[in-house]
């Protein structure tokens, strides 16, 4: 049978094509707006990452990222459309029904429905009806987040300033360490030259790829720079010290009398300077400059020697101040005596104690120089020094231990024994010191039977106590108050 | 049936005019009840039994009596009631006395040997003799002594009962029920209507009807009912009604999930399929259409779609579920994402 155009059954065949394409248009909003909800909401959160993690804006980039999410909810809209999209068979059918044609269009369908073609009923023009529901919210909320994540103000973009595994802080000490070294010289410039290629390292690695390696790198060159610091330090604070002791000798020395600074006294002086400057290269430079020679020594160049190694001696003090700042030598505290010219009973101040310490450094540094070490301690016994020789009782250091026999050190005074008498009484004593100590080995027995022996395990250890009796008391409150006037210890 | 090729137009109209004629008469005869005439008529041109609830007086023997006349079919009608036995309905084996003075035993069919049958007040009698009965009319034939005999043809139980007065009654059980094509309701009519068979027929008797159709006539209607097309898509929005109409199963709809205990059975579909024919043939189209079925669904599935209690206490009805079966499944089976529909709109 030949068709027309005006054939019911094509008419209807028509009508479900153009009902067909209106669906994927809706089907295609349908899939298109809820994804492109998600799109905007992925691709505003890359480029809020991307801006977050590195602060930059690049808007090709950006405009790319936007680009893709949009290409990527327009693929999954046609996508979604072509999956839910109904045959033609299928709207040809809904046409059927819903335009009452009585099966003829579905019997059309399976077979030919001959004369009864001009009984069907024309069919009805559809409405699709659609409403997204959720989909439309997530669209607005996602274009929002993504032109927020776009518009974000770089002001509100900032890196992070340090992360978990950051180094940076611990490199800049070491760096500031490695330049104080390199300044002052303190290490060969090769070792430096090498612990700068570490740190270089250090800098350019400096991130979460390699925590482990990155912090033993960091440990040990930590760990070389601050063996370099102490060895320098060391040898600063030696430098140093016999720069004093050298400006304390030549002082003494050079105020003593012609007569008594003996040749022999300058000869071994002038071999002590020359002996030490092998080892001081601060000594030989000054030396060298012609302050005085080591063979020649007068009163004037040892004077100007002297002042030279104060000098000297202060501005490796002030080289040793800026290591300790810079972490790269730890304080000490002044060795007692080491400061000569304290008062008495400062702590390291008395000029018994620089006496005796010169005299100790004399021993070490110059055995057997007699002659020197008597030019020395004469200088002393005349009273070159404030507060020696003045006649005023000198009572030892202050800080000396309180001892009831024996000599206390820095006490020139000749020991007398006193026998004193009394009253005895264990009642009456006073407790002035108790304390253990490791039994006495060599008479284990005796020691085992005395009163008072502790056991714990295989270990012994002896209990002792110190007391005072009144007439101890009594001798101590006339030593120091010979005239007996009422005074309390 | 050749598919491929329809009744033509010209066979078709006289067949049309001759159903038509009987619905109209049937109109004529009782007034106010078209639906259940036409819902009568496409039952027996399905050839199947039907139940009529409705309350006394409505005229449901009158219909019926008026059916048998016009198609000139035999009519026998039965009261059902508690003693009521099988052997009254299907008949037994009398002993009889031959002249020659032997004896023998003789069958002496019951009411059921008739073409239609009007079972009144059916849910009256024990379920003895309801079973005996639908047995029957399952398998249009009887047999008894192990000697069966075929039931005229053609064959139509139409059944009534009344929906009050339950006490003393054995209400049919759902198996039973499902071999009912339709179950009618009977209601009440208009006061326009009362008021002209008051004013117009003497104590309320229906007139005589004007025509009898020859039962050559009535073949030729069953003929025709097998040349009706049942396309493929419909029949497959039949069968996805009758399925979303079962609980657990995949096309269930909710509503069906939460009031429904036992679906249709496949019987049902069968039916429906049945029914609509004859539905398109009363509207003279040679194929079924979905709106065919869908005026034939309430008939045919609501005493099949078995209720819960949850329905019952929230006063739902098998035609309640039934009108959102209607309404929810697609008969183009398009499976639309939710917030997007199709919509009939201008012409």
């Amino acid at each position: 049978m030949r068709l027309d155009k005006d054939d019911p059954v094509t008419r209807a065949g028509h009508m479900a094509r153009y009902v067909r394409r209106k669906f994927f248009a809706v089907l295609f909003l349908y899939g298109f707006l809820p994804a492109a909800g998600v799109a905007a909401f992925f691709g505003g959160g890359a480029i809020l990452v991307y801006r977050l993690l590195t602060g930059e804006f690049h808007g090709d980039l950006f405009a790319g990222i936007a680009g893709f999410a949009l290409l990527s909810a327009m693929l999954s809209g046609i996508v979604f459309a072509w999956r839910k999209l109904p045959d033609s068979r299928r709207l040809l059918i809904w046409l059927d029904g819903a335009s009452h044609c009585g099966g003829l269009l579905t019997t059309s369908l399976e077979i030919d429905p001959g004369e009864w073609r001009r009984s069907i009923a024309p069919v009805v023009k559809p409405r699709i009806k659609f409403s997204s529901g959720r989909g439309w919210v997530m669209l607005p909320v996602g274009l929002l987040f993504f032109a927020g994540a776009f518009l974000l103000p770089e002001s509100a973009i900032s890196k992070p300033e340090r992360h978990t595994l950051d180094l940076t802080r611990e490199t800049a000490e070491l760096e500031q360490k490695i330049e104080i070294l390199e300044e002052e010289a303190l290490m060969p410039e090769k070792e430096l030259a090498d612990l700068n290629d570490g740190v270089e390292e250090l800098k350019a690695k400096n991130d979460a790829t390699n925590p482990a390696r990155m912090f033993e790198m960091h440990e040990a060159l930590s760990r070389r720079v601050g063996l370099a610091g102490e060895e320098a330090a060391s040898r600063i604070r030696e430098e140093s010290r016999t720069m004093q002791m050298l400006s304390s000798a030549l002082d003494t020395l050079g105020a003593l009398p012609a007569e008594q600074f003996t040749p022999e006294a300058a000869a071994q002086m002038g071999e002590l300077l020359r002996k030490l400057a092998e080892d001081n290269p601060e000594l030989a430079e000054l030396l060298k400059q012609g302050a005085a020679s080591a063979m020649s020594l007068d009163p004037e160049s040892m004077k100007r020697l002297a002042e030279a190694m104060r000098d000297s001696s202060g501005k490796l003090e002030q080289q040793l101040a800026r290591m300790i700042e810079a972490k790269l030598a730890q304080a000490q505290c002044a060795k007692p005596g080491s400061q000569p010219g304290g008062s008495d009973g400062e702590r390291g101040g008395s000029p018994e104690e620089a006496a005796a310490d010169l005299a100790e450094w004399l021993a070490q540094n110059a055995p057997g120089a007699d002659e020197l070490e008597a030019a020395m301690m004469m200088g002393y016994g005349i009273g070159m020094i404030p507060g020696f020789g003045s006649g005023e009782p000198g009572r030892g250091r202050g800080d000396a231990p309180l001892l009831f026999s024996g000599n206390t050190p820095g006490f020139g005074g000749k020991e007398v024994d006193l026998a004193l008498a009394g009253e005895m009484d264990p009642a009456r004593s006073m407790s002035v010191q108790q304390f253990a100590s490791a039994p006495d080995s060599a008479d284990e027995e005796r020691a085992a039977a005395a009163a008072g022996h502790l056991r714990g395990g295989d270990a012994r250890i002896d209990r002792n106590e110190n007391r005072i009796y009144p007439a101890h008391r009594g001798a101590v409150e006339r030593y120091f108050n010979p005239k007996g006037e009422r005074n309390s210890l | 049936m050749s598919k491929s090729e329809l009744i033509s137009p010209e066979e078709m109209l006289p067949v049309r005019d001759a159903a038509n004629r009987i619905l109209e008469e049937l109109d004529r005869i009782l007034l106010g009840h078209h639906e259940v005439h036409r819902l009568l008529l496409i039952g027996i041109l399905s050839r199947g039994h039907i139940l009529l609830e409705g309350l006394p007086g409505v005229g449901k023997t009158a219909l019926v009596k008026a059916l048998g006349t016009l198609l000139s079919l035999d009519f026998k009608r039965i009261q059902f009631t508690p003693d009521l036995l099988p052997s009254d309905i299907l008949g037994c084996n009398i002993l009889q006395v031959l002249p020659d003075g032997r004896r023998e035993m003789e069958f002496q069919p019951g009411a059921i040997f008739t073409n239609i049958l009007l079972a009144d007040e059916i849910n009256r009698a024990s379920p003895k003799t309801q079973s005996a009965m639908l047995e029957a009319m399952q398998e249009q034939a009887v047999t008894l002594l192990g000697e069966t005999r075929p039931l005229p043809d053609p064959f139509f139980v139409l059944a009534s009962q009344n929906p009050i007065e339950l006490e003393g009654t054995y209400p049919i059980p759902e198996a039973q029920l499902d071999r009912f094509l339709f179950k009618i309701a009977v209601g009440g009519v208009g006061s326009e209507v009362l008021t002209e068979i008051i004013a117009r027929r003497r104590r309320g008797e229906p007139p005589k009807p004007e025509f009898r159709m020859a039962r050559e006539e009535l073949s030729s209607l069953f003929r025709a009912m097998e040349r009706i097309h049942l396309s493929e898509p419909v029949a497959n929005y039949m069968a996805r009604l009758v399925t979303a109409g079962h609980p657990g199963s995949p096309e269930a709809l909710p509503e069906v999930e939460r009031f429904v205990t036992f679906g249709a059975s496949p019987r049902a579909a069968i039916a429906l399929a049945e029914s609509a024919r004859a539905a398109a043939l009363l509207a003279g189209r040679p194929s079924v259409g979905f709106e065919d079925v869908k005026s034939v669904a309430h008939a045919v599935l609501n005493h099949r779609l078995i209720l819960n209690y949850q329905a019952k206490l929230e006063k739902i009805t098998s035609f309640d579920l039934i009108d959102t079966l209607l309404e929810k499944v697609d008969p183009a089976g398009l499976t639309l994402p939710d917030g997007v529909s199709l919509e009939a709109g201008r012409g």
